[in-house]
């Protein structure tokens, strides 16, 4: 297909950003003296900075350009992802989980599994977590190539080459710090830059309720046409989603995965990191109304001929879903905001980016090469290997790019990636903090074992050994609700195992697990302080939003 | 002794920055296309420009680029 192309002021808004983040990065490195400072950005950050780059670090452009994609896929009930699919996760990670995380004062998610289980624990961990990393810079450099190619003409080599050079600089020069300055700005350029879309799109089609007048009946709703997987856009069951989205893949992602955790800990005190997903909440609450809303209406448009406005189509003939977003910037938005609205979505793949390479470089320093490879390292050489991991991680992100290309849709691929790291690890981590007589035998063979069967089932499937509905148990499903209830089977299996084996292993000594395991540790409640300064406050506040967004649209 | 820090500027104060710059340039380039009106988009594109979203949109974001920098415009200790 031909480029939208772009005009000079589009050009130069495009430039300035990037001029921008590497000016910071630059700037940021005079505040860069130690470790702490690169790893964990100081932890001196407020519970709004952290929160929103929380927020911002899983908000990339994948996410963007991916469930827009399919919202025209799959319908409304891609709300579920930033609903029933994240809040109630990022509400018991504030209020139950961080207590643990920070009191530890550890440095990354491994790191909390060497102190309460042990060693081997850690490192596979760390090790599926560095390669889940890399696939998802891959992912990541995708999505980036496609915005690339929709609007500037440019190839996949130069657009891979461009963003990587621009993270390496300044996610090397002062690590995860100038990767939350950079995503904060992000946060802002991306409400910027596509909010105006949903707001144009709504002009054009008339109204909100309009639009969900003229999408099929099966798209409009979340939650009425669940009893029969059938009825609706994703084919699958309440029971898949409450089970494989809302619990397992959900929970394992916002409690477990270190790339969003990690910014929590760069908070200045546990208040301050309990508020962090609090916060992020309700930020996360309301992007559906980019997103979803922003699918559906593409959907119409690409119903009605007299609209002009036609996906992109792949090479094997297929509709690209993924290039909905662009496509809808292109229609609405006027010479200078095209810039802006392509910007937004750069700045969404670089902070993504930047943060899977922030989190590599720290998983790769501590609990890979200081826990095994390098045990006397000292301060200096933990830095300079950190800004190595930056280079090393981006040239593999790279090559995850190239693979990441053959992919049909983004975001079926991301949620697969998770059920195979995130969802077993979450059973692993609830039962650490939760039960204290769990064993380290237990989770490390309890977690290696919900990991071989959640990749083994998807091999299954992929290869026709077995038919996906074995899994699903319906007869109907789709790649996603194949991917919900994979990560239940591995959760669920995950966590029998653990227990099972823990009963007929060795304990570690309670006075070892002090700070560790509820019931050994301070829960971070705050006594005696108004409730308007309590992170349960808040927590109420956001559940309660929840509830009434999931009985809205029904 | 011990080096005394640097100030840091506040991460809101960049958000100003480029709130400002970028809304500016939005805004200059939508008056432009007021007193000098484009060549009509292609079929399906830019669809709006009658309802000239770039100098609306961009004067909010200068407006809103302008309060970040009013109050965050003291350095804060590193």
């Amino acid at each position: 297909m031909e480029a939208i192309g772009l005009t000079l002021p589009d050009w130069l808004i495009i430039v300035i950003y990037f001029a921008f983040v590497l000016g910071l990065g630059f700037y940021l490195k005079r505040f860069t003296r130690s470790k702490e400072d690169f790893f964990l950005a100081g932890r001196r950050n407020s519970s709004w900075v952290a929160g929103i780059a929380f927020l911002s670090a899983n908000m990339g452009a994948l996410e963007l350009l991916g469930m827009t994609g399919n919202s025209m896929k799959y319908g409304m009930y891609v709300a579920h992802f930033y609903w029933i699919g994240a809040i109630p996760a990022m509400l018991f990670l504030g209020l139950y989980m961080m207590p643990f995380y920070y009191s530890s004062r550890i440095s990354s998610i491994p790191g909390y599994l060497k102190l309460r289980f042990d060693e081997k624990t850690r490192v596979l961990n760390a090790m599926a977590f560095a390669v889940m990393t890399v696939l998802m810079s891959g992912i990541n450099m995708y999505a980036m190539a496609l915005v690339m190619e929709t609007f500037l003409g440019w190839n996949l080599h130069v657009s891979l080459l461009v963003s990587a050079v621009t993270i390496g600089i300044y996610v090397g020069l002062s690590g995860l710090m100038s990767a939350i300055f950079t995503e904060i700005v992000q946060f802002f350029l991306i409400w910027f830059g596509l909010i105006l879309v949903t707001v144009l799109g709504l002009v054009e089609i008339g109204s909100l309720s309009e639009v969900f007048q003229r999408v099929p009946e099966a798209f409009g709703s979340i939650w009425s046409t669940s009893g029969d997987p059938s009825q609706n856009g994703m084919l699958v069951s309440w029971a898949g989603i409450v089970l494989g989205l809302g619990f397992v893949l959900s929970f394992g992602y916002w409690t477990t995965d270190f790339l969003v955790v990690q910014r929590a800990f760069s908070a200045r005190d546990l208040r301050s990191a309990r508020l962090t997903p609090i916060t992020a909440s309700f930020f996360k609450m309301v992007l559906p109304f980019i997103v979803v809303v922003v699918g559906l209406i593409a959907l119409i448009l690409a119903g009605d001929a007299d609209s002009g406005f036609q996906l992109l189509v792949k090479e094997g003939g297929d509709l690209n879903y993924d290039s909905a977003l662009p496509l809808m910037i292109a229609r609405y938005y006027s010479p200078g905001l095209v810039g802006l609205g392509v910007t937004a979505l750069i700045a969404g793949f670089m902070a993504g980016q930047a943060g899977n390479i922030s989190a590599f470089n720290t998983v790769w320093t501590y609990d890979i090469y200081h826990a095994v490879l390098r045990r006397d390292a000292s301060e200096e050489h933990l830095l300079w290997m950190g800004r190595a991991a930056t280079v090393v991680g981006l040239a593999l992100s790279i090559g995850a790019g190239y693979l990441a290309n053959t992919f049909p849709t983004i975001m079926d691929y991301m949620q697969a990636i998770f059920s195979w790291v995130n969802a077993p690890l979450f059973a692993t981590m609830l039962l650490g903090m939760f039960v204290v007589w769990i064993t380290p035998n237990g989770a490390f063979w309890g977690l290696v074992t919900g990991m071989v069967s959640s990749v083994t089932m998807f091999l299954a499937v992929k290869f026709d050994w077995i038919d996906a509905t074995a899994i699903t148990l319906s007869d109907v499903t789709s790649d996603m609700g194949a991917n919900f209830w994979r990560a239940w089977w591995a959760w669920l299996i995950t966590f029998a195992l653990t227990i099972l084996i823990s009963l007929f292993t060795r304990k570690k000594p309670r006075e070892e697990l002090v700070g560790l395991v509820k019931g050994l540790t301070d829960t971070g409640v705050i006594r005696g302080v108004p409730w308007p300064r309590r992170p349960e406050f808040y927590a109420v506040i956001s559940l309660v939003l929840f509830v009434a967004l999931n009985l809205i649209f029904w | 002794m011990s080096e005394p820090q640097a100030a840091m500027r506040s991460i809101w104060y960049f958000v100003g920055i480029i709130l400002t710059v970028m809304g500016g340039i939005i805004l200059l380039t939508g008056l432009w296309n007021l007193l000098v009106p484009p060549e009509p988009a292609a079929d399906g594109r830019n669809i709006f420009q009658h309802l000239h979203p770039s100098v609306w949109w961009g004067a909010f974001m200068v407006v809103c680029g302008l309060v970040y920098l009013w109050f965050n415009r003291q350095p804060v200790r590193s």
